[in-house]
């Protein structure tokens, strides 16, 4: 009988997939062709999509469609605007403070 | 690829001219080791201090950067980035892939391990080399961690280069990495 064999013992394999195949191997000795179809190879590499052409941000936020790009993009001009706007410092907000008294 | 093709003398230049601190890496890196393959974009890793940062964008700036998201139109992606690409945009990005007028060129905030560990520009400056790039010299990262980014990342077009990178590897005495931890 044509068995499958896998190493259980690598963390990289602790996957839900992997445990039902180690399971069945041990346990029912099922041949390897009655085997659920895994992905051993992206499993054991812990592959992810491609990313090399699209835009990621730290927070794992994709940008891989137009409108989550759009949205993006909208989102940080109007926190860079509101940034600029916004006083930076005591001192600025001082002034801020005593160019409107002036003004009244 | 909507968009200009590579030119990655330009991009250096610029750079250099910029005095951009970065650190080459993908399939560019590699061709200084002297891979073959060709590659549609330019790979770096930049260091993210703010004054580098400033740098970079002046830079991308002098090459008409602009975002590249598949489905947007070149046209409508230089109108869409005017203002974005700045200091605070690269502080929150992990991969910026853009395209400019020298062709398409990613930022990337880190490569893996080939163990799936994120290094950093400061992980890794210290082990790549000086290289000449046309007239400028250009800081490479070392051929192993090129080669380690693309183990891990394990994509058809990785797995297509990487016999020619370990054939280089073995020529050269395998570079400064730290010595492979898959079987």
């Amino acid at each position: 009988m044509d068995l499958g064999l896998l190493d259980t013992s690598k963390s990289s394999l602790l996957d839900p997939r992997c445990h039902l195949v180690g399971t069945l191997i041990d346990v029912e000795r099922v041949p390897l062709s009655e085997l659920p179809r895994v992905d051993v190879e992206a499993i054991k590499h812990n592959a992810r999509p491609s990313a090399d052409d699209v835009t990621v941000l730290l927070d794992g936020t994709r940008l891989d469609s137009p409108s989550k790009a759009r949205a993006f993009i909208l989102a940080f001009k109007a926190e860079m605007a509101a940034r600029a706007d916004a006083p930076h410092s005591p001192r600025d907000r001082r002034a801020a403070t005593r160019r409107l008294g002036r003004s009244r | 690829m909507d968009g200009p093709t590579l030119d990655p003398q330009r991009i250096v230049d610029v750079f250099a001219s910029h005095e951009v601190d970065y650190l080459l890496v993908g399939g560019v890196g590699a061709q200084q080791y002297g891979a073959t393959r060709q590659t549609l974009d330019i790979d770096f890793l930049a260091s993210f201090q703010r004054d580098n940062l400033e740098r970079l964008c002046r830079a991308l700036a002098a090459l008409n950067a602009r975002l590249r998201v598949e489905g947007i139109s070149d046209r409508e992606a230089i109108k869409l980035s005017q203002g974005v690409l700045a200091p605070e945009y690269f502080q929150r990005a992990e991969i910026t892939t853009l395209m400019t007028d020298a062709g398409p060129l990613d930022v990337l905030h880190d490569i893996p391990a080939r163990d799936g560990t994120r290094l950093t520009f400061e992980d890794l400056r210290g082990r790549g080399s000086d290289l000449n790039f046309g007239e400028v010299r250009v800081r490479v990262a070392a051929l192993a961690d090129i080669v380690a980014s693309k183990e891990w990342a394990n994509r058809p077009k990785d797995r297509e280069a990487l016999p020619e990178l370990h054939a280089l590897q073995s020529t050269s005495g395998g570079g400064h990495a730290p010595p492979s931890e898959l079987d």
